[in-house]
Parts: C-alpha cells; structure tokens; sequence
C-alpha cells in the first residue's frame, strides 16, 4: 500500500498510502499524513504522529494527563475503549474515542502511544464514524509499520 | 407536558405523538423552535431507517427509538417512565448516540469461551411487556455472566436487522445465531467482544446503500 514517512524530530517511521498528503504543520513537532480531497469535500481520514517530552513524568502520569486534556480539547469526546500494551518492550497503550470535529463531523480515533526514554510518542488515526468499520485493515497495517523512535534492528 | 430546554425536549409518549402528528399546534410552538425538529419529526412520520434499542438489566427493560431520513435523526430516549427525551442529530451522530445509551466504553476481555444461549430465554429477558419479572431477568442475566442485554433492531424497507449484546463485569458478548445449533431456531452463540469490536458492530448498523447526508461530509 505504502510509502514509508519518517518524523522529522522523532525519527519514528510509519507507512502511509501513496496517495495521502504529508507535511509538518507550521509551528509544530507533528507530521500530518491526510487521506485524498474528496469530490464532495467531506471529511479525510488522516494520521498524527506526534513526541512529547515526558521527562519526570512515568507512563502512567504521561497518560493520565492525556486523558484528562481529551475530553476538554475534543468536543462530545467519549472513551470506547483502552488497553495496554507493550511496543518495542516499552510500556504502551492504545484508546479508541469517538469525538465531534468543528465542522460537526462525528469521528472515531484510534491512538497509540508507547514512552521510550523521556518522550512520548503517538500515533492518531481519525476516520469518520460511520466509516471505522471500512477502515479497519487500513488502520492494523498502518501501526503494524510504526516503528516508534526509528527503524528497529 | 412539554418542557423545552436549550436542544433539549422532555415530554411523555402520548405528547409525543401528538407534537408527531399535530405540529403546527400552539402548543408544539416551543418544542418546534429546536433546530431541526421539524424535520426530525418528519423523520419520524416517514422514516428511512427505524432503529428500536432495547436495554434490559435486572431492574427494568428500557426502549429507545432512533427514527432516520437523509438528513437527520431524532432519538427517543426513556429517561424513567413516563418521562421521554427528544434529541436531534445528524445521522451520522447515531453510532455515538447509540454508545452513549448503551454506556459503551472499556470493559475488561478475559479469555473466556462462547456460551450457548437460549432463543427463547433471550426473548423472556426483552419482554417489555413483563417489566415486573425482575427475578427471572436477574436468573438469566447471571446465568451468561452478565448484568445487562442490548437489543438494536434496525429497520430499513423491507429488511430488519437484529443485533444483540450481553454486557457484564467480565466484559461484553455479541450474541450470533449458533453455527451448529442443537435446535436450528433457538440457540444461539454468546461471543466474548472487546468494546471495540461493539464500536465496529455500532458503526455498521446503518444500512451501506440508505443515501444518508452525514456520508458524504
């Protein structure tokens, strides 16, 4: 499916479709991978692999403070569902929420996030709701190809 | 009576139906000024989608309606008998509605294996019409390790849809018909599901042809 993008400041590598827009937004440590404009301007599905410097902070501090800013940064945010895991040997978590965006698109996200060292790095996929179930295989062969922190030996 | 807060309207069934089918009456004036009400009710009168969400727990089965056109949905929400609850959204907020009523959100997922589970016995623990039979829904409630049971029924022209769920402290089940069914009619499967996969199943209750506007935002 894929090109394989790498995050400017994290090193961490992810593979895209060939057809989506990449690009760091001005004034940001994110790098934005968008699905194609659609002929009736709706809503793209799109990737957000962001770092934070999480030094002091433990996973579970990292997390519950990410927790706590969702709900008040995304509007009608509703948790579904959250696990944790283990990425690369690192603690590691997954969440899937569903929110609304301000042009009242109901969404579902789909967000990883592993701490490695001193940062914290995420990867956010966003589709429409009613889309979700469509994107599921899109989705798994997206974060199977994240190499957190750079290419793995 | 109507009690009309912000988008908000409380009302009992028969006023309901009767904001339904009389609109332009003086006294559906306030309930009307919600945006999108009007249409909404159309909605109801000559729906492209009907969606009937039974919830039982032990205490009490509650019903809830979803009716659908292009544009806009209006959910009918029992909040505690008589009282009703009218909410409208685009049709592309109803997998979160649905969410929201069903209290969908983590649940642990223990391994466990699917349980066989009677037809009928599903149909004892939705019998609306025997709200009073706590002790028997507590009985079969705690016989599938669960504390409640989903029913979404989705109505699209000719088709209908069931999808059933049993939710509990050791997490959620999808109840399928039985691949191998002792009795081909009545048994059934109960299969552990994380709460994600309940998302997937919210995401995909809406018919993929119904030509519904919030698709193509």
């Amino acid at each position: 499916m894929e090109g394989l993008i790498t995050h400017p400041h994290s090193g961490d590598v992810v593979g895209v479709p060939d057809d989506w827009d990449t690009h760091v937004p001005p004034g940001t440590e994110a790098l934005v991978a968008v699905a194609p404009e659609r002929p009736d301007g709706g809503f793209r599905p799109n990737l957000v692999l962001t770092v934070t410097d999480n030094e002091g902070w433990t996973f579970a501090q990292w997390q519950r403070s990410t927790e706590a800013e969702l709900p008040m940064a995304l509007q009608d945010y509703l948790l579904l569902d959250q696990q944790r895991l283990e990425i690369a040997g690192q603690p590691a978590g997954r969440r899937l929420a569903h929110h609304t965006t301000p042009d009242g698109t109901a969404v579902t996200m789909e967000q990883w996030f592993v701490a490695i060292g001193d940062r914290g790095h995420t990867l956010t996929m966003t589709v429409p709701d009613l889309e979700f179930p469509d994107h599921t295989a899109l989705i798994e062969e997206i974060v199977a190809s994240w190499q957190p922190g750079g290419p793995r030996d | 009576m109507i009690e009309v807060s912000g988008d908000v309207v409380r009302l009992d069934n028969a006023d309901f139906f009767r904001l339904v089918h009389e609109p332009e009456a003086p006294e559906h004036r306030e309930a009307l000024s919600v945006p999108d009400m009007a249409e909404g009710l159309e909605a109801v009168r000559a729906p492209l989608i009907h969606v009937d969400v039974l919830i039982a727990g032990a205490a009490r089965v509650a019903r809830h309606h979803v009716w659908l056109t292009e544009g806009v949905a209006l959910f009918l929400l029992t909040v505690r008998e008589p009282t009703r609850q009218v909410l409208v959204t685009p049709p592309g907020h109803v997998p979160s509605g649905l969410a929201r009523m069903l209290r969908l959100g983590p649940r642990p997922t223990p391994a466990r294996e699917p349980m066989t589970v009677d037809g009928a016995d599903l149909e004892k623990v939705f019998d609306v019409e025997d709200a009073d039979a706590t002790d028997v829904r507590e009985s079969l409630l705690e016989s599938w390790e669960s504390t409640g049971a989903w029913s979404v029924v989705v109505a699209y022209g000719e088709e209908e849809r069931r999808t059933l769920f049993l939710d509990g402290p050791q997490g959620l089940r999808l109840v399928l018909p039985d691949p191998e069914p002792p009795t081909p009619d009545e048994a059934w499967q109960a299969v552990p599901i994380s709460a994600t996969t309940a998302w997937r199943q919210l995401c995909s209750l809406l018919p993929a042809d119904a030509d519904l506007a919030s698709r193509d935002i």
